[in-house]
């Protein structure tokens, strides 16, 4: 398994060690990588739109599938990936959000699109292969840069994984949800003791509270069409 | 002549603040250990018989255990999402449809992304989602 993460600021830099010291061979992608995102302001807005592109920044020869990690997220047991398994027919497989979620009206398309997709949490994601992969990217960039670039004016910043639902939505790929032993977070409902990777950030630090007015949530549907 | 206070926060009447009529949290709820600041507001929880959000205006982030009257809803005017910790929570707090339907009620209209968590509540299933929707909300049931 080819494993993937992006570290984009000191902080993610620091975090990521969790990672890389249960996978040694996790590919890292820092501030220092070529073709990192730099177009916007916001430091967190060019580590978010880096990685939508992640796989537009790893080898193309890379054979197998291909993890991403976001840097947060680190195992709890021992070499939890020895465990995991996906169907055959699987083109990308990620854990969602638990619950049912009804949103306001101005986000009616988004709350389509996760009817499809569930509400995508892209910390874990699998691709079957590298062609997936950069495939996937390259629509998940355009479509977070066309979304923050109209932003622009009212200074709001989107997390990335709004882009995503919109552009699995609009693809034909198989798509499977995993189980969420694979994806714990602070707010998730699998209790710690059933976790294989928990998402944390380090020293009560979190991308949201250090940068106003910064949204983890699509703003506005923006679709395309 | 009675001077009804329609704000969260002050009124002006001849240039006196009568900010005082408003109840400071300390004094509503004097022994509460789960008040901390967050983001230069506060994350609050509550709970008990009567639960009066006035205090709560400054609050950006609400955690509301069981109550059996909720009064001052309209109050909550700051609330908003902060990363995936939702703006209002009331996870298993043992509400019925009912009284998530009257919650959903006397919100205040939102411009800001602010979910309400209603997963593990009897009512969650069958409340009427619309209601804060409709308002800007976004809700998540079980």
């Amino acid at each position: 398994m080819n494993i993937v993460s992006v570290a984009v600021g000191k902080q993610y830099e620091l975090e990521v060690q969790r990672l890389v010291k249960a996978y040694p061979q996790t590919l890292v992608i820092t501030e220092r990588a070529s073709g990192v995102e730099t177009s916007f302001d916001i430091p967190v807005l060019n580590g978010l739109a880096t990685k939508c592109k992640f796989g537009l920044l790893i080898p193309d020869n890379l054979k197998g599938p291909i993890l991403f990690c976001d840097a947060d997220l680190y195992p709890v047991i021992d070499d939890p990936l020895q465990y995991f398994k996906v169907k055959e027919e699987t083109d990308i497989a990620y854990v969602t959000y638990p619950g049912r979620w009804f949103f306001p009206k101005r986000l009616e398309k988004y709350q389509e699109a996760i009817k499809k997709t569930g509400k995508i949490n892209s910390g874990f994601m699998y691709f079957k292969n590298i062609d997936i992969c950069k495939d996937v990217c390259t629509k998940w960039h355009k479509e977070y840069l066309r979304r923050m670039n109209m932003y622009k004016e009212s200074g709001i910043g989107e997390y990335d994984e709004p882009s995503l639902v919109f552009v699995l939505y609009n693809e034909n790929y198989n798509l499977e949800f995993l189980d969420q032993k694979w994806n714990v977070w602070d707010t998730s409902d699998c209790p710690r003791d059933k976790a294989y990777f928990v998402q944390s950030h380090l020293n009560n630090w979190s991308p949201y509270t250090s940068t106003p007015g910064f949204k983890n949530e699509a703003w506005n549907d923006l679709s395309p069409v | 002549m009675a001077i009804e206070l329609t704000t969260a926060t002050t009124a002006e009447l001849s240039g006196i603040r009568l900010s005082f009529l408003v109840p400071t949290f300390e004094s509503v709820y004097p022994n509460s250990p789960q008040m901390f600041s967050v983001d230069g507001g506060f994350t609050f929880v509550a709970g008990g018989s009567i639960l009066d959000c006035k205090p709560l205006y400054k609050c950006n982030r609400v955690r509301l255990a069981p109550a059996t009257i909720i009064q001052n809803v309209s109050f909550l005017t700051k609330v908003e999402d902060a990363g995936t910790n939702p703006a209002i929570n009331l996870a298993a707090t043992g509400w019925t449809a009912q009284q998530l339907n009257q919650f959903f009620t006397d919100l205040p209209v939102t411009t800001k992304t602010a979910t309400i968590d209603v997963v593990g509540n009897p009512g969650a299933a069958t409340c009427d989602t619309t209601i804060a929707t409709n308002k800007g909300y976004t809700v998540v049931i079980s």
